[in-house]
């Protein structure tokens, strides 16, 4: 005990002293006899009275060990996800689910595994999935209903949930993390080194077979998803099998709508190739044929039977669609000159599996003087392409004989390379009968003596000045314009994640990636409804597109397009290797495709989906002469597989999200540019039409289906990942045990700490007690007083 | 004003020199990467990798008269390991000795034979021995083979009966051998022809006779034509 002092202590012992003086002088005055004991008695009282109510003067207060531990945290974090409801073989007694262990050794009262973590820590219990949710409140009473948890998370996190368990108690005391949870981690790289930084132990309680159930599935389809009318496509269908070694089924393929039979395969699961493999677990890959005989598009599904102690069926069909599209391009190329162009061209052509190309080369018709002791004097100028040398091909001299071709290619060609017969046969091809032509011009080409005065320079997309066009001799890379950032002549991109944030972000950023050109024309003016689609770093127009008559007409300004191909094999990455061949393919692809009252293209941002993806929906729009088409009105209409269509509109560039609906769905507008994308929340075929109009003009439609399958990652290594757990607990300094082992957790759940005391004051003069006493003391005295008859 | 004849001349000409310098601004010939040019191979081994300095530029003059093909007026001199390499789709390899290259030149080389360029090697008397050793180590899975006299190489511009022996070092005759990858051409050697000094200046070797050096520069622009074309 100490004092505090409200007084000093001289001026509390003087006070006292003056209260014995006058009490004791008081009562030796009374004049009526009293007993001295009682005397004695009544100045002890009066004097003890006084000098409690004196000493409160000193303000004492009494000195105690104060216990201030802070409480320590310990989250439980508890896998939600669908491969938790799934029955492992029975070992020991225990049959049941996954999730119904966990929920058994949680809250089944006789086990007291909570109740004992509750006893020396606060804990929290979350269930989770690919993230951490809400926690569950843990009621004490006895009355209350058991909760449990329910499978329904479609993949597993583990590491964003640890992470984000971590930080929902940082700063303070924390025993650790219990993770109960089978282990199957499916959403990405296992990000170890970040949940050890931590710093918080793990305990994983492991749940589940380490043995991997018997199931077969169909991991992967992999196949073209434009097929051409009356051509073989194959379809090839990896299949993955576990515990059916030797066992004979058999894989078929239908289309989706129709169930018609298209084709099968019988296959037999062989054994592991490393005979020394103790997995029981192999892939095969099976090749499947479709023949599609109509345009259009169409979905195609892959089945596999349920076979007796199967997992699941529900990974044994795959679904997939495929645009059919008309057979094989037949495309004409015409050169001048022999250049590096064309040879790169020509062998990208002839490797294309999907082109029949016929490429010729004409010498100019002022050399035909020097051919003279040459082939090209026997051959009508044309170069020899193979032997027999007779068999050349040559530039079809009418119109009915280029009509067998779908798309021209003029390369280094002059006025007088073609007669005017055959320049007339190229302007009705073009004009009448809707064909595309490409121009892949040289300096010739564009020069004074080039095409500016010939037939054929209505078709080309610029006005050549009457000097020629200017030639560029300095090195320059190529970038998409915003029209043709969206182009699906230059898109690049195939999957999701190909994609970044911002679309078209890859395409653009791989096209100036490309090695450079080294030679552009330029000093032209564009015509009317001419649409640049790239440019170079100065902005003037590589590419340039526009519609001719009921054609279209493509010409790209630069030479030496051939650094696309050769230039790119340096790169260490490989996807450069293929944009040349895949440029050229779609170029030919979508000149040739018949776009009559059509100036609405869809594309999406993947050819599959699963349940829980969002769909990116990208139309753009391009008025009648090809100008992109801004300000138009777009209505995107949407059926999902249940029928309840959901459109979603647009005028102007405004971004708006339907909030009314079930699924989240957003729509942007970006110039002639129209994104949508939706929450895809139902198994099956979406079908998206999308219908334009720019005032009274009628921008036409167009339509895709995409099919959303179910989310099976969760199924796919569905066994107790124990290795991973272990590695866990051992990086970061925890420990593992088996559900079956759990209680042994409970004592190696270390203590952060020894307890914590502090000293703390307590006020003693404030106490009731004190006044109590005085009161009884007082009151003591009045008491006597009475009974021997003083006032 | 009133100009003398002289003075009206003088003005006209600069006016015509002016014009002309703007057309060939405008649309005139010019050296770019575009020209094809071909790239002289410079490697290891002590063999005279340098030889024909004035081959390739006699070389593309004659395809740029003879074709109307836009060249480079002179050759290229690179490594196989440069990162210039793949600018140039066509390269030269000569000489008379030892050829020897390292392992890093000959993944090189392989790499860019079958990415899509061409190689002319021309035995310039001495080399085969060493090219042959060194094209096994590139294609090991085959051998150089014999193009036949009716291969495309030898119609593809002048019609030639076969590889012209341009350059008697001995009496044997002069032999075509190829690689091919994906069924192109993509190594042509000229075995005990010598096409490369046929090309040369006229003074340089002043025994071949202009119908030898006709026959070389029509055996060379039928193999540039060939490269050109497929």
């Amino acid at each position: 005990m100490r004092f505090t002092y409200f007084w000093p202590g001289w001026a509390v012992a003087l006070g006292i002293g003056i209260v014995i003086g006058i009490t004791v002088f008081f009562y030796l005055r009374v004049a009526r006899p009293i007993d001295p004991r009682y005397r004695f008695l009544l100045v002890v009282l009066r004097i003890v009275a006084a000098s409690i109510l004196l000493g409160c003067l000193l303000a004492p207060v009494v000195i105690e060990k104060k216990d201030v531990t802070p409480s320590t945290h310990l989250s439980i974090l508890v896998d939600t996800s669908r491969s938790m409801q799934l029955v492992d073989p029975p070992t020991r007694e225990v049959s049941e689910s996954r999730l119904s262990q966990v929920n058994q050794l949680l809250f089944n009262v006789p086990q007291q595994f909570l109740q004992a973590l509750q006893e020396r820590f606060e804990v929290h219990l979350y269930p989770f999935d690919t993230r951490l949710h809400q926690s569950v409140l843990l009621v004490q009473d006895d009355d209350s209903p058991m909760p449990a948890f329910e499978p329904e998370g479609a993949l597993t996190d583990i590491g964003t949930a640890v992470r984000e368990a971590a930080a929902a108690w940082k700063g303070q005391q924390s025993a650790g993390i219990v993770l109960i949870t089978d282990g199957a981690h499916n959403s990405g790289h296992f990000p170890l080194e970040r949940i050890t930084a931590l710093g918080v132990p793990i305990y994983p309680i492991g749940v589940g077979s380490v043995d991997p159930p018997k199931d077969i599935q169909i991991q992967r389809v992999d196949y073209t998803p434009i097929a051409y009318t009356n051509h073989e496509s194959v379809i090839r269908v990896s299949v993955m099998q576990t515990g059916y070694t030797g066992k004979t089924t058999r894989l078929s393929l239908r289309e989706a709508n129709s169930k018609r039979f298209i084709d099968d395969a019988t296959l037999t699961f062989e054994p592991h190739q490393d005979a020394d493999s103790t997995s029981d677990s192999t892939k095969q890959v099976v090749e499947l044929k479709l023949t599609p005989q109509t345009e259009g598009n169409f979905q195609y599904t892959v089945v596999l039977p349920t076979l007796d102690g199967e997992l699941t069926e529900a990974n044994n069909q795959k679904t997939f669609s495929v645009k059919v599209v008309k057979a094989k391009l037949n495309v004409f190329y015409l050169e001048g000159t022999p250049r590096w162009d064309y040879a790169f061209l020509k062998r990208a052509l002839e490797r294309d599996p999907d082109i029949e190309a016929t490429c010729a080369i004409l010498s100019h018709n002022r050399l035909k003087q020097q051919l003279a002791g040459t082939i090209l004097n026997r051959l009508d100028g044309y170069y020899p392409q193979t032997m027999p040398a007779s068999d050349t091909p040559r530039f079809p001299e009418t119109l009915t004989a280029l009509s067998e071709y779908d798309v021209l290619i003029l390369g280094d060609l002059e006025a007088a390379h073609l007669t005017e017969t055959q320049q007339r046969a190229i302007v009705e091809f073009v004009e009448v009968q809707g064909k595309p032509i490409i121009f892949l011009p040289s300096r010739r080409t564009l020069g004074a003596d080039g095409l500016g005065n010939t037939e054929l320079a209505q078709l080309l997309p610029i006005d050549i000045p009457r000097n020629g066009c200017r030639v560029e001799d300095t090195e320059f890379t190529v970038q998409p314009t915003p029209s043709g950032a969206f182009h699906p002549m230059l898109q690049l991109s195939d999957t999701q994640t190909d994609r970044t944030t911002m679309l078209g972000e890859s395409s653009g950023t791989l096209w100036r990636n490309m090695p450079a050109l080294s030679r552009s024309f330029s000093g032209f003016r564009l015509k009317g409804g001419a649409t640049p689609l790239m440019e170079n770093g100065k902005g003037r127009p590589i590419l340039i597109l526009q519609r001719a008559g009921l054609g279209k007409s493509l010409l790209i300004a630069a030479e030496g397009l051939w650094n696309w191909d050769f230039g790119v094999k340096t790169f260490k990455d490989t996807r450069y290797r293929t944009i040349y061949p895949r440029f050229w393919a779609q170029v030919l692809r979508w000149m040739a495709t018949d776009t009559d009252d059509k100036n609405i293209y869809l594309t999406t941002d993947a050819s599959a989906y699963a349940i829980g993806d969002t769909a990116k929906i990208t139309a753009y729009l391009y008025s009648e002469t090809y100008q992109p088409q801004a300000g138009a009105t777009l209505q995107i209409e949407v059926v999902p597989p249940d029928g309840a269509t959901f459109h979603l509109q647009i005028r102007a560039a405004i971004e708006s999200t339907n909030e009314g609906a079930t699924q989240q769905r957003t729509i942007t507008n970006m110039g002639n540019l129209y994104t949508a994308q939706f929450a895809l929340r139902q198994k099956g075929n979406y079908r998206i039409r999308a219908t334009g109009r720019s005032g009274n003009l009628n921008l036409g439609e167009d339509r895709l289906d995409i099919f959303v399958h179910p989310q099976l990652a969760e199924l796919e290594s569905p066994q107790l990942n124990e290795d991973l757990l272990k590695q866990l607990a051992s990086q970061t300094g925890g420990a593992y045990f088996s559900i079956a082992d759990a209680e042994l957790m409970l004592e190696n759940i270390a203590d952060v700490q020894n307890s914590i005391f502090v000293d703390a004051e307590r006020e003693l003069w404030a106490h009731p007690l004190v006044l109590l006493t005085v009161v009884g003391l007082l009151g003591t005295e009045w008491f006597l007083r009475k009974r021997i008859g003083l006032t | 004003m009133i100009l003398s004849i002289k003075w009206k001349l003088l003005f006209g000409g600069c006016l015509l020199f002016c014009a002309m310098l703007g057309i060939q601004g405008w649309n005139g010939l010019q050296a770019s990467n575009i020209s094809l040019t071909i790239a002289q191979v410079h490697y290891g081994g002590g063999g005279d990798w340098y030889g024909d300095a004035t081959t390739i530029k006699n070389w593309l003059q004659l395809l740029r008269t003879r074709t109307g093909i836009e060249t480079a007026k002179d050759r290229v001199i690179l490594k196989l390991t440069d990162h210039t390499l793949y600018q140039y789709p066509m390269l030269y390899l000569v000489g008379h000795g030892n050829i020897r290259l390292t392992e890093s030149e000959v993944e090189a080389l392989r790499d860019y034979l079958t990415r899509g360029g061409f190689l002319f090697a021309n035995d310039d008397y001495g080399l085969d021995e060493s090219f042959r050793r060194e094209m096994r180590r590139v294609f090991p899975e085959q051998e150089l083979q014999p193009i036949p006299n009716t291969h495309l190489i030898y119609r593809c511009f002048y019609e030639l009966k076969g590889l012209p022996k341009i350059h008697v070092h001995d009496a044997e005759p002069a032999q075509g051998f190829g690689l091919f990858h994906d069924g192109r051409m993509v190594v042509y050697y000229a075995y005990n022809a010598d096409i490369g000094d046929g090309l040369e200046d006229a003074d340089v070797h002043p025994d071949d006779t202009p119908r030898v050096r006709e026959l070389a520069a029509k055996m060379a622009v039928n193999i540039a034509v060939y490269a050109l074309t497929h």
